[in-house]
Order: C-alpha cells, then sequence, then structure tokens
C-alpha cells in the first residue's frame, strides 16, 4: 500500500504528467470562471484529448482540470453575485455582501484558501479509505455489481433534484442506448438499421459532448445577453487578497469540519457540490456564535461554502474507484474515461492499479493548492476572463465541440450523434429531464448488463435474493419510493 | 403553442423511441434482447405515467373553474420568441454539421464561425474573420498537429479534386 502511495507521488511529478495536469488545471479555473460552464462542459471538451496518453497523464490531466471548476466559481460568485458554478451558490450568500463593503479581496482570499485546503481533507480522506474499501469492494460479486450499478442511477434520480419519475426515465433512456450494436454475449446486432456505424455502440464522447457542452451552448445562445452584467468599480488587490487567506487559518476548525461534511456529502452518489456548499453554509450558521451576521457579510459562511465544495471531490472519488458508482456527473465522464483508457474501476483496479488510485488522491491534493496558489495570484485577470461575451462563447465552444466529437473514432457518424444528443439534452433541460441521470445510464449500461449476464448465467432470476443484494435493492426501493411518498404527503398536507 | 404542449411532444417523441426499443427486443434473437426488456418495459411504464398523470390533472383543474383558465393566459408572445429563438439556434447547429459532413473539419469550422459571428453576432468583418482564424488555426494545431488526429476532409473537397484531376 505505502509503495503505491509513493509511486501515486512520483508519477504525478514525472515528465509529462506534471505539466499536462497544469494545462489541465489552467483550462479548468478559465472555463470554472465562466458562469454557466460547469465541470461537466470542461471535463466533456477535454474527455477526446486524451487518446494517446498514458492512463496516469490523462487521468491527472482530466481530474487536475476538473477539481480546479468550483475554485475558479467562487470568484465571479464573490465579485459579481454570480456563481460560477452550481457549487458557488451559498459562496454568494456572504461573499457578494462583503465585496458590497468593500471587504471583496479578504473574501476572496478565504474562499480561494479554503478551497485549497478543504482539495486537499478531501484528497487525505480518500487516501485513508482506501484501506477500508479495498476489502469491502473484494468482497462483492457481479450481482452486488449490477445491483450497485441501478442503487448509483436510482440515488441520482431520487436525491439528485427534480422529478422523480423523469430522472428514472432518464436512467432508463440513457441505458437502453448502451444497448445499441452488437451485443457482446450473443453477437446478435442490436438496433443498428443496418448501419455499420452502429454495430460499436453509440460512443461515449460524441454523446457527452452533446449533452452537456451542446446542451448549454444552445440554452446560452437561446438566453441571450451576457453571462456578468455586473459593472464592477475596482477588482481586489493582492494584499487584500492575501489577509483573506489568513482568515482560513484563523478558522482552520471549522475550516476542516466542513471539509469533512463537504467529503462525505460528495461520497453519496447524487449529493453532488451544490449540496455539499448549501448544507455546509448552514452547519456554520447554526454553529456561529453570531447566526444574525450570516446572509450581512461574515466571512465564515464563505469558508465553510468552500471548503465543502472542494473537499466534497474526494468523497465522490469513493464510490467511483471503489465500486464503479460515480457520485455525480463529472465523476460519470471521469469513470468513462476510465473505460475509454482500458480501466476497470472496482476490485480489479484497487488490486492492480493501487498506484493510479493514489495518483488521482495526489493529483486532487496538489491540483487544489497549486490551483489555489494561481487564484490567490491571479484572481484580479481571472475575473475579467467572465466578462466574455455569451455569444461569442457558442461558436468557439460549438467548433471545440465538434472537433472533439469527431475525434472520438473518426468517423462522420460522430457529429450526428453529438448533434442529436446536444437537441436531446437541450430537451431534457427545457422539460426538467435529469442529464447526469442518463449519463450514468450511458456510462454504466454495458458493465450493468455484463454484469446482469453474469448474474443470470450463475445463479439464475434468484440472484437478487442474494444478501447484499437484496439489502441493496432494499436501499433502492427506500431511495426511490421515500421521495415520491415526501412528495405525496406534503401535496395531501397542502390540499387540506 | 404552450410550453406544456411542446413537453408533450417531447415526452411522445421519447415514448416512441421507447417502444420501438421495446418491440424490436421481442424480435432479438438468442437471448439478446433479454436485458433490453428488463430495463425498456419499466421505463415505457414511467413514460406512459408521465404523459397520462398531467392529462388527467388538467381535467380536474379544467372542472375547478378559473384556475386553469389562469394558467392558459400566459403571455403567448413571450413564448413564441423564446420557440424562434430555439428554433434558429437549433437551424445554425444543424447547419455546422452539414458544413462540416460538406466541407470538413477544418473549412466547416472556418466558415461556420465566419458565418456565425458575422450574421447571428453582427459582429464587425475585421474581427470576425480574425476571429474565426485564429480559432480554426488553433484547433488545427491542437487536434491535428499535437495530438495527430487525422481530421475529416468532408465530402466536397474530395468531388472538386477527382472533377479538377479529370
Amino acid at each position: 500500500m505505502f509503495e503505491a502511495a509513493i509511486s501515486g507521488l512520483t508519477q504525478v511529478f514525472a515528465f509529462p504528467t506534471f505539466f499536462i495536469m497544469i494545462i489541465g488545471m489552467l483550462i479548468g479555473l478559465a472555463i470554472g470562471i465562466i458562469p454557466g460552464l460547469g465541470g461537466q462542459v470542461t471535463l466533456a471538451l477535454l474527455l477526446p484529448t486524451i487518446y494517446g496518453m498514458d492512463p496516469a497523464t490523462a487521468l491527472a490531466f482530466l481530474l487536475g482540470a476538473h477539481a480546479i471548476v468550483p475554485t475558479g466559481g467562487s470568484i465571479t460568485a464573490i465579485l459579481f453575485n454570480v456563481p460560477g458554478t452550481g457549487q458557488n451558490v451559498a459562496t454568494t450568500l456572504d461573499g457578494f455582501p462583503l465585496t458590497k463593503q468593500g471587504q471583496g479581496g479578504k473574501a476572496l482570499g478565504a474562499a480561494l484558501g479554503a478551497s485549497a485546503i478543504g482539495g486537499v481533507i478531501g484528497a487525505i480522506f480518500l487516501m485513508a479509505i482506501i484501506p477500508i474499501m479495498r476489502p469491502l469492494a473484494f468482497a462483492l460479486s457481479a450481482p452486488e455489481f449490477f445491483m450497485l450499478s441501478l442503487l448509483g442511477i436510482s440515488f441520482i434520480a431520487s436525491i439528485g433534484g427534480g422529478d422523480v419519475v423523469k430522472n428514472l426515465i432518464a436512467g432508463g433512456v440513457g441505458l437502453l442506448i448502451t444497448f445499441i450494436g452488437m451485443d457482446s454475449g450473443t453477437g446478435v446486432p442490436r438496433y443498428t438499421f443496418g448501419q455499420l456505424y452502429l454495430w460499436e455502440g453509440i460512443k461515449l464522447i460524441p454523446a457527452v459532448i452533446g449533452l452537456f457542452a451542446f446542451a448549454e451552448m444552445l440554452a446560452l445562445a437561446v438566453k441571450g445577453g451576457s453571462l456578468v452584467e455586473v459593472q464592477v468599480q475596482r477588482l481586489p488587490a493582492l494584499k487584500d487578497v492575501i489577509i483573506g487567506v489568513w482568515q482560513v487559518f484563523r478558522k482552520f476548525w471549522l475550516m476542516v469540519q466542513t471539509a469533512l461534511i463537504g467529503t462525505l456529502i460528495g461520497a453519496v452518489p447524487g449529493m453532488g457540490g451544490d449540496v455539499a456548499n448549501v448544507f455546509c453554509y448552514g452547519f456554520a450558521s447554526k454553529r456561529s456564535k453570531q447566526p444574525e451576521t450570516f446572509g450581512k457579510g461574515n466571512i465564515e459562511g464563505v469558508i465553510s461554502a468552500e471548503a465543502a465544495n472542494n473537499g466534497k471531490e474526494g468523497g465522490a472519488l469513493i464510490p467511483t474507484l471503489g465500486f464503479a458508482v460515480p457520485g455525480s456527473a463529472g465523476m460519470a465522464i471521469l469513470l468513462g474515461a476510465f473505460y475509454l483508457l482500458g480501466l476497470q474501476p472496482g476490485p480489479l483496479m484497487l488490486k492492480e492499479k493501487l498506484d493510479l488510485v493514489f495518483l488521482l488522491a495526489w493529483t486532487l491534493a496538489i491540483a487544489n493548492l497549486i490551483g489555489g496558489g494561481i487564484c490567490v495570484l491571479f484572481s484580479s485577470w481571472l475575473a475579467r476572463a467572465s466578462f466574455v461575451r455569451g455569444s461569442l462563447l457558442v461558436p468557439l465552444i460549438l467548433v471545440l465541440g465538434m472537433l472533439g466529437a469527431f475525434s472520438a473514432t473518426g468517423h462522420v457518424g460522430d457529429l450526428f450523434v453529438a448533434f442529436i444528443f446536444g437537441l436531446l439534452g437541450y430537451g431534457m433541460m427545457h422539460f426538467g429531464y435529469s442529464r447526469v441521470t442518463m449519463l450514468l445510464g450511458l456510462v454504466l449500461g454495458k458493465v450493468a448488463e455484463k454484469n446482469l449476464t453474469i448474474s443470470l448465467n450463475a445463479y439464475g432470476y434468484s440472484f437478487w435474493l442474494r444478501p447484499i443484494s437484496l439489502i441493496l435493492l432494499a436501499i433502492i426501493i427506500v431511495g426511490i419510493a421515500y421521495p415520491l411518498f415526501r412528495k405525496a404527503h406534503r401535496r395531501g398536507d397542502q390540499t387540506r | 403553442m404552450s410550453k406544456s404542449v411542446y413537453e408533450l411532444i417531447f415526452n411522445l417523441l421519447i415514448l416512441t423511441s421507447l417502444a420501438f426499443f421495446v418491440v424490436k427486443a421481442f424480435t432479438l434473437t438468442g437471448g439478446a434482447g433479454r436485458v433490453p426488456l428488463f430495463v425498456g418495459i419499466p421505463t415505457l411504464l414511467l413514460m406512459c405515467f408521465k404523459i397520462v398523470m398531467p392529462l388527467t390533472k388538467k381535467r380536474s383543474l379544467n372542472t375547478q373553474g378559473d384556475q386553469f383558465t389562469e394558467q392558459s393566459k400566459a403571455p403567448k408572445s413571450a413564448i413564441g420568441d423564446a420557440s424562434n429563438r430555439i428554433l434558429i439556434e437549433i437551424i445554425w447547429l444543424f447547419v455546422f454539421t452539414s458544413l462540416i459532413v460538406l466541407l470538413g473539419v477544418i473549412y466547416g469550422s472556418l466558415v461556420f464561425l465566419f458565418m456565425y459571428l458575422r450574421l447571428h453576432n453582427k459582429d464587425a468583418w475585421i474581427f470576425s474573420i480574425a476571429m474565426s482564424i485564429t480559432v480554426v488555426l488553433g484547433a488545427y494545431l491542437v487536434f491535428q498537429l499535437a495530438l495527430k488526429i487525422q481530421l475529416y476532409e468532408g465530402v466536397l473537397p474530395g468531388i472538386i479534386f477527382e472533377w479538377l484531376d479529370y
């Protein structure tokens, strides 16, 4: 275990991994700072570029970019009251009032410091949990992994927000799409319409680009106007930002607590950074000696919210690496990247590629520290990036997306897949279907089918009666039924 | 058309696709349709439920009098404007896809960027040309030269070069 940890660390600092990770981080920062483009769009656009990279470099590149997105998003949340991503919503509550009081630099420093150290705490937690996670993962077999795939989809559908039924439909459609192509078990082509292109199935990269990047761009183009419409008198000075970083050390215990809570929330599939951010803000306001100052410019509100949203990435990696159940959309795309690189998260990876697991944890820690440092030094410059016109961003992202979609297999069919998924993604956004659940279906479909087939062949239809499968099934049923029951109960109360 | 009508159309499209997946799964041989049926049937049932439920709600609201008629008086011009904007953006995305198929990735992107910036955004000529060339050049350097990805060359250039050779 110790050797694997050291090997993971040396691989991060090896050439070209470290250099490529820094490039990924800079891209993540640039995208994170632009409101409307989150970690999902970042990963969707970067996914095609990992072809030809070795797994260590590719994963450090993608995770480096993804880990830093909420850090960049805090800059616009504090200075312009526009959260860069959904994970920075609670940051605006005290961050922007502090800016209006002329303490924007202090708030920014506190947010960046808390993000950096919160991310490191999440990474340390991940490393600490690996020895516990290994025997747990080894104890599971095909029926349990099939149930875990369903659990991941049902959790995101039920607690990821929105209409549970619509989210489940989205997950089902995602799974069905993965059945297009040659069935690996029987060799029978399914839903191919006689097209050779479809024999290998729908490729993940054009689908992800369409579902996230194109759909977001369509929404941005339809919305029109600029991304940030606030006139800022003066951007904060470096001295003020450094004073803010010092505030994190003055509230160190609060920062550690909220980062750990964020990490635990991140480990639950469906409970992403948005939940961690708001939950930890509420936690900080409850334990504060001056709760009445929250929402009016309390630095504790900024620290707690930002420590949580960066800390949760370490937690989100736990189910992704241990059980191949991604905790969030970003992790689902990362899981897709694992498969593209020929890696199989779960017991096999924890046994044979443990150095890569540690590499991811180290990447998370190092990316957060370096990214935080870059933001502290260049926050004023980075803030200017958010003034980019939405109408300029749309064609640029579309071109990059099309190039990326095409590079998946070099087949012109990929362009049409991206186009169709772009329309589908926009429709889903517009009518309240969860794209994350669909993505999870797309990523987990093949694995779920393989595990179900093995389970049926080995245990017959009673495979779900195995003890762990039964527990997982019970959790799935409760997870789906509870929000539906609560909704019906609330409706009943209203009519009464 | 109101948003609920568009939603109904969207839901029906998904329902049709789901029905296709399920019906086709019955025809697959050698057990290849087993897992698609396992997933497809519950999803299809959920979709039917999702379509039927709002219709029954609407009926009950209609019987309650003004409540539903208030909702149906939502500003139609705003909905119409939004629908037009969506349609325009979808057409632009379609044009871009078609341009790449016809002209290839590099020339297709170049023409699309220029057209979008100049015609859609009404940016200045110089800016539109400079921006298009810079972005496409950057993309060419990253994808073709750095990542060594052979970019699609399109249908038209091949036909034209063949015709010129002829």
